[in-house]
């Protein structure tokens, strides 16, 4: 077989390719792609890209706090206790909630 | 190259504004343009499914349009992007790719195999009986060597111009473009 580089062989390809009988857009199928589009209805904005946007800023948050937590330790019970017992009008509020309820 | 007038930027704008049936301008204008590069690519019984699949998909990106590039070369994008799916859709359903010559496919095959005459290429074999040859090795290469190959040794479209029709970085195209010639090269030859 002749490589692939050479020139005729590589024409006679490129003719055969350009020269496939291809189809015609006629009215009907002008008209079935209307009123496929029509039954999508109007376009509405596409949020998926502007919160994407967010995606790296989110991840370096996420990377700050996981830092400052393998620092410092996770111990939200005693966070919300010392928070509770320092702020004593904080807690007379909550407790009154929590008769109402 | 179709350009991208004042108007059409109108039509656009009125398009993403919720106007729908501003559409068929463009529908109207890009109908030839879609059918040229999608009838090339995919079967000729496939091509309206496709070129309509191309329009849906165009109307529902319009708001990622961003005006920098011609409307046109968009639309292309699209409809290559929409061909190499269809192929990658096929080839998975095993629709296409387990197809074998037929016996008069497999006679010309081996005849231009054993072509010693010298001769023209094009004087000895039709252009229908190459294209036949030709779309039997096309069918035995994956969705993504087809479209390579098609786009830069078929049409002749640079790498750069073929990386950014399908959004492919150009190492990625031109490890491809030659990896698919090598392949349709040893699928000619066999």
């Amino acid at each position: 077989m002749k490589p692939l580089d050479d020139a005729k062989l590589k024409d006679a390809l490129i003719a055969a390719y350009h020269g496939k009988k291809t189809a015609e857009p006629g009215i009907y199928w002008e008209i079935k792609v209307m009123n496929h589009i029509r039954s999508l209805g109007p376009l509405q904005y596409d949020m998926t890209g502007f919160v994407w946007r967010f995606a790296a800023g989110a991840c370096f948050l996420v990377l700050i706090l996981s830092a400052y937590v393998m620092q410092t330790g996770f111990h939200p019970e005693y966070e919300m206790t010392e928070l509770l017992l320092n702020d004593s009008e904080g807690l007379a509020f909550l407790s009154y909630f929590a008769n109402i309820i | 190259m179709i350009d991208n007038s004042g108007s059409e930027t109108e039509i656009i704008r009125r398009i993403i504004d919720g106007d729908v049936n501003a559409f068929e301008h463009l529908l109207k204008k890009y109908k030839q343009y879609v059918f040229k590069i999608v009838g090339r690519r995919v079967p000729y019984d496939q091509t309206e499914d496709i070129a309509q699949e191309v329009f849906i998909r165009a109307y529902q990106s319009l708001p990622n349009f961003k005006g920098i590039s011609p409307i046109s070369n968009w639309l292309a994008r699209i409809a290559v992007r929409t061909c190499c799916d269809f192929w990658r859709k096929a080839y998975k359903s095993k629709e296409f790719s387990m197809s074998s010559l037929t016996e008069n496919q497999e006679n010309l095959l081996e005849k231009i195999i054993s072509d010693q005459s010298g001769q023209e290429f094009s004087e000895r074999w039709s252009q229908k009986e190459v294209y036949e040859v030709l779309n039997y090795a096309l069918n035995r290469l994956s969705a993504e060597d087809r479209t390579v190959l098609e786009l830069v040794y078929l049409e002749g479209y640079s790498a750069k111009e073929a990386a950014d029709l399908l959004g492919w970085s150009l190492a990625n195209v031109k490890i491809r473009a030659f990896r698919s010639r090598k392949k349709l090269q040893s699928l000619l030859s066999k």
